[in-house]
């Protein structure tokens, strides 16, 4: 792979051209991580470069309500360039990638007290070649949104970045669903809060040859509260990194953060979740827990909490387990007459549901707990 | 129904039952009592497949079948039903999903109509009525955060909603209050059929005050040192294991 090659072909909006150029001569620099980065340690991406990656562009719908403003990156360059300056992050490389050849993505914008009626809908499809959406998301005060962001790939290399502005007192729910089988993907999240905001993140992995999901909340408010819900299902040799990071930046916060996994096969996974609370953050109420159910002896989990905490008064909670189905509870299904493969099911999946039903639309929630239900059986064969 | 001859059998290499002779028929209820450690559980494990044990001699026969050879889903639905002793949690299966869930799978295996979610509802609030349990509990997660009394109960509960033709109640009194040691019993009498049996597994005498047995057993060591009527448990009651213990050696 011509890193060089590929970034001196980049396209797009002429008022992006100085960030761009900026990212390409970052990465340039720095190249792919290396795993003896510890935040890339257990996920090596340098196959990459033994790869021809074509730049293609991905088909982004946008299905928005009322009140929700959404336009093209192209078409709204103008109002998106201070903001992509302002909160450019300039050290993960994959980042760094998206930055270099920005031209595709959306401009989405909730008014202050706007009420928008229903969801806005995004699905991003990718096929083989490089993809590199952003979506950048405004929301203002005293308002609210729920976003759905959907990945749909049958292969190829998808490095998504989406940010999100959250004002004060607005409350958000984001779905980030990822129905991958043989793909890269390496997507970043970043969201700013301010005071009293809710921003609920569902981030749900249903595979992928590779993913790794980076997730940064900074809570920049008082009162502002994080919530980060996560399931990944890998089975075969697939991977799925999640690092996730919580900087705690002022006082009177919330962050509960609960990862679920389930691997099978011979996969992989690594969950790294990292809380930050700075000296002046007192009264941080942090808790993060991350389980993991293997049903195989091949699969393997790499869980890691990182509390770093410069203030004194706070409450942090973590917590991380890995375990196999529950024999007793086997049994006790068995024994009531449900055959093995149906009380393994039953088992597996509620163990997934309890992500799952966090998720308040109903029909989404309900959708997404048959997008469970048909990806076990598969899953479960493999571990028999 | 249930024949049991010479069994021997254990756990990890270690004997615990010595040699079981037992014979239960169609609308009988016998009892099984003995001190802690003498195996009662173990052979209540055993009927209902649990795998861990390992049967060394002897037969388990069920309706003429082999009951060894079947696994724990197929004793189910050939009609055998355990009252666990400890009620498994499991959180994030309703009550009501898993009981549905497992009376169809009987249901199929004897080739009936399953049940579809209203037929289910209609079905199950008249057997809920038997054990006094709220509705709330059907969508509760299964014995999670249930207190001891709700778990026996929901046992029961499940008993009644299955109606197995054997039915084994493992220690089904031990945690219960008097009110609800009451409620279970009558629960259980009121399924008391000529064409089904039960066997209470029981360390006290005190649920067969309310439950009666056809016959009682003790069990001491892994074997039956004796058999009798109802009159035996009142005795052992009296006089304590080592009584009978010292009788029969």
């Amino acid at each position: 792979m011509d890193w060089k090659a590929l970034l001196a072909s980049a396209d797009g909006p002429p008022e992006l051209a100085a960030l761009r150029t900026a990212a390409s001569a970052h990465f340039l620099d720095r190249g792919l991580p290396s795993t003896r980065d510890e935040r890339w340690r257990y996920t090596d991406t340098n196959f990459l470069t033994q790869q021809e990656l074509e730049l293609l562009r991905p088909v982004i719908k946008a299905d928005a309500p009322a009140g929700v403003r959404v336009r093209p990156l192209e078409e709204a360059a103008d109002a998106a360039v201070p903001l992509l300056a302002a909160e450019a992050d300039m050290t993960h490389p994959f980042r760094l990638l998206n930055t270099a050849l920005l031209r595709d993505g959306l401009l989405v914008e909730v008014e202050d007290n706007a009420k928008p009626e229903r969801e806005l809908l995004l699905t991003i499809t990718t096929t083989s070649g490089l993809a590199v959406p952003r979506l950048l998301v405004v929301v203002g005060e005293n308002t609210q949104l729920t976003l759905v962001e959907r990945y749909r790939t049958d292969g190829g290399t998808c490095l998504p970045v989406t940010q999100f502005s959250v004002g004060s007192g607005s409350r958000v729910e984001h779905l980030r669903i990822h129905h991958g089988s043989n793909d890269v993907h390496i997507g970043c999240v970043e969201v700013r809060q301010q005071r009293d905001s809710l921003v609920t993140n569902h981030l749900l992995t249903f595979g992928g040859r590779l993913v790794r999901n980076d997730l940064q909340f900074h809570l920049l408010g008082s009162g502002a509260e994080a919530r980060l819900n996560g399931l990944y299902l890998a089975d075969g040799e697939q991977h799925v990194d999640n690092h996730t990071t919580i900087e705690h930046a002022v006082p009177h916060c919330d962050s509960r953060e609960t990862y679920r996994g389930i691997l099978g096969g011979k996969a992989s996974a690594v969950f790294n979740g990292r809380v930050h609370v700075h000296p002046d953050a007192q009264r941080t109420d942090a808790q993060q827990s991350n389980q993991n159910l293997l049903l195989t002896d091949d699969a393997i989990i790499h869980t890691k909490p990182e509390l770093e905490i410069y203030a004194d008064d706070v409450k942090c909670t973590h917590g991380a387990t890995v375990g196999q189905l529950d024999r007793e509870a086997l049994f006790y299904l068995r024994s009531r007459g449900l055959a093995y493969d149906e009380a393994r099911r039953m088992l597996v999946d509620s163990f997934a549901a309890e992500i799952v039903r966090r998720i308040t639309d109903e029909s989404l929630r309900d959708e997404l707990a048959e997008t469970v239900i048909a990806r076990l059986p598969g899953m479960l064969a493999e571990a028999a | 129904m249930l024949e049991i001859r010479n069994l021997k059998a254990g756990i990890d290499g270690k004997t615990i039952l010595k040699g079981i002779d037992l014979t239960v028929n169609a609308g009988e209820v016998h009892a099984i009592m003995g001190p802690n450690g003498s195996g009662k559980s173990t052979l209540a494990q055993i009927i209902a497949g649990r795998e861990q044990f390992e049967v060394s001699s002897g037969s388990v026969k069920y309706d003429e079948k082999d009951l060894l050879e079947l696994a724990p889903e197929e004793r189910a639905c050939a009609g055998i039903f355990m009252a666990f002793q400890y009620p498994v949690e499991i959180p994030g299966v309703s009550n009501s999903y898993f009981l549905r869930s497992a009376l169809n799978s009987q249901r199929r295996a004897r080739g009936e109509q399953e049940l579809d979610a209203f037929e289910f509802l209609t079905f199950i609030q008249e057997r809920m009525a038997l054990l006094n349990l709220h509705e709330e509990l059907l969508n509760r997660p299964v014995n999670e955060g249930f207190s001891g009394g709700e778990k026996k109960r929901n046992e029961i509960f499940q008993m009644a909603v299955l109606e197995p033709q054997l039915a084994v109640l493992d220690e089904t009194d031990s945690g219960l209050d008097i009110d609800a040691l009451r409620v279970v019993a009558s629960g259980i009498n009121s399924l008391r059929r000529e064409d089904n049996a039960t066997i209470v597994v029981t360390h006290y005498q005190r649920l067969l005050n309310y439950v009666v047995p056809d016959f009682v057993h003790v069990l001491v060591d892994g074997r039956i040192v004796r058999s009798g009527d109802q009159q035996l448990a009142l005795d052992l009651e009296e006089h304590g294991y080592d009584h009978i213990i010292a009788q029969a050696a």
